[in-house]
C-alpha cells in the first residue's frame, strides 16, 4: 500500500488543513504544500459537483499585493499589463493575473495550475530603500484563497453576499470588495473552462468559520468540496 | 439597510461602512496649543444640516467624503478624497514649518461656502 501523505509531514500546510483531514481529503504534495487531491470520489464525480456547486481550496498557490502612489509605474516597469479600470482582473500573458482593487492597490494570483516563480520574483525585486512609495502587502501569509464553482454558485453566493454575483450582472473578471458571510472578502469572477466559478480572498484567521459557512450555504444545492485534480481538469490540465 | 455609494465599489450596504468624523482643517500639531489640538481630534462641532464627513468602507480600508445632511441622514453626495486633498501635506517642526495646513485644500472646495451657509441656517 502506497504511503499516504499526512499534511503534518510538510512544512506548508493550508490553513484548512485539519478540515481537510476530516472530510476525508486525499493529500497530495503542490507547491511543497499538502493539499487535498480529492475526498475520496472519484475524479469524475469531483468535476460533476464542480459544475453544479462546490468549492475547493487554493491556499497552495501563490498570491502577493503591492499598493502605494507608484505601485502602479512600479508594476509596469515589471511588465505587468493593466488597464485603468479598478476593480477588474486582467489576466497577464505568462497566466498571472493581476486584480486592480484600486487606482494605488494590486492584487497579484498566480495561475492554478503550474504556478511559477512570478510572484516570488516580484516580491524580491520590491527594494523599499529605492522604491519609493510602493509597499507589499503579502497575501500569501494574510488571506486564504477559496474557489467557489458551478451553476449554483452564483444563488448560493445570494444568501450571504449583498452584491448582485449573477454572470450576466457580474462578467469574468469583475471583482468585488465586499461582505460575504460578513467577512471582508475579495471576490473575482474567473471563469475555469466551461465552469462559472469565483475567487475569493478572506482573512486567513477566520478560514475555518469561512469554509463552514460556505457549506452550510451550498447543503440545499447539494455542494460539497472538490479536490484540486477535478479543478485542474477543469481547467483542461491534469 | 441603507445603501452608500461608495466612489470606489459603487453601491454598498451601509453595514460596510464606518464612520471616520467632520472634515475639518488639520492643524498643524507642532504649532498649536494642546487646548486647540485636544479640540480638533476629540470635540465634534455635531452640526445640524449639510455637513462633509469622513466615511471608510471597511472592506477595501477605502476613505472617501460624504456630504449627508444631519437633519435627513441623507447622504446625497461621495467623492474621492483628493478632489479636495490635492497634495501630500508633511508637518515639519516649527523651524522647517511651511504652516501648510488643510485649510487651504477645505476652503478651496466649491461648495464649502454653501455648506457653512446651510449648517448655520440649520443651527438657527
Amino acid at each position: 500500500m502506497a504511503d499516504v501523505l499526512k499534511p503534518s509531514s510538510l512544512i506548508k500546510r493550508s490553513f484548512l488543513y485539519r478540515i481537510h483531514e476530516k472530510a476525508g481529503g486525499v493529500f497530495i504534495e503542490e507547491n511543497g504544500f499538502a493539499v487535498p487531491s480529492n475526498y475520496g470520489q472519484s475524479v469524475r464525480e469531483e468535476i460533476t459537483l464542480a459544475h453544479q456547486m462546490g468549492i475547493a481550496d487554493l491556499s497552495h498557490v501563490s498570491r502577493t499585493g503591492f499598493k502605494g502612489w507608484h505601485a502602479a509605474s512600479w508594476l509596469e516597469k515589471k511588465n505587468c499589463k493593466f488597464g485603468l479600470e479598478s476593480n477588474f482582473s486582467y489576466l497577464q500573458s505568462t497566466g498571472e493575473r493581476i486584480l486592480r482593487l484600486s487606482p494605488n492597490e494590486f492584487a497579484i494570483v498566480g495561475k492554478i495550475v503550474n504556478d511559477s516563480d512570478f510572484i516570488t520574483e516580484l516580491n524580491s525585486s520590491l527594494h523599499p530603500e529605492t522604491d519609493e512609495g510602493v509597499f507589499i502587502v503579502p497575501r500569501s501569509d494574510t488571506n486564504c484563497w477559496l474557489k467557489v464553482m458551478g451553476v449554483n454558485a452564483p444563488s448560493m453566493l445570494a444568501k450571504v453576499c449583498a452584491v448582485d454575483l449573477r454572470p450576466q450582472i457580474f462578467p469574468d473578471g469583475a471583482i468585488a470588495q465586499t461582505n460575504i458571510a460578513r467577512l471582508n472578502c475579495i471576490v473575482t469572477r474567473h471563469d475555469v473552462g466551461l465552469a462559472t466559478t469565483y475567487d475569493i480572498l478572506t482573512d486567513c484567521a477566520s478560514a475555518d468559520y469561512f469554509w463552514q459557512a460556505l457549506l452550510d450555504a451550498m447543503d440545499e444545492f447539494s455542494g460539497g468540496p472538490v479536490g484540486v485534480t477535478a479543478v485542474y481538469q477543469l481547467a483542461g490540465v491534469g | 439597510m441603507k445603501i452608500i455609494n461608495c466612489p470606489l465599489n459603487g453601491q454598498r450596504n451601509a453595514q460596510e461602512f464606518v464612520y471616520g468624523g467632520e472634515v475639518e482643517p488639520h492643524p498643524n500639531p507642532h504649532l498649536v496649543s494642546d487646548d486647540e489640538w485636544a479640540s480638533y481630534v476629540f470635540i465634534e462641532k455635531n452640526l445640524s444640516g449639510k455637513v462633509l464627513e469622513w466615511w471608510c468602507h471597511v472592506p477595501t480600508a477605502y476613505w472617501f467624503i460624504a456630504e449627508r445632511d444631519t437633519k435627513l441622514d441623507e447622504i446625497f453626495k461621495t467623492y474621492d478624497p483628493s478632489k479636495i486633498f490635492k497634495e501630500r501635506i508633511d508637518f515639519l517642526p516649527p523651524e522647517d514649518s511651511s504652516k501648510k495646513t488643510t485649510e487651504s485644500a477645505v476652503n478651496n472646495m466649491h461648495n464649502t461656502d454653501s455648506i457653512k451657509k446651510n449648517t448655520t441656517e440649520g443651527n438657527s
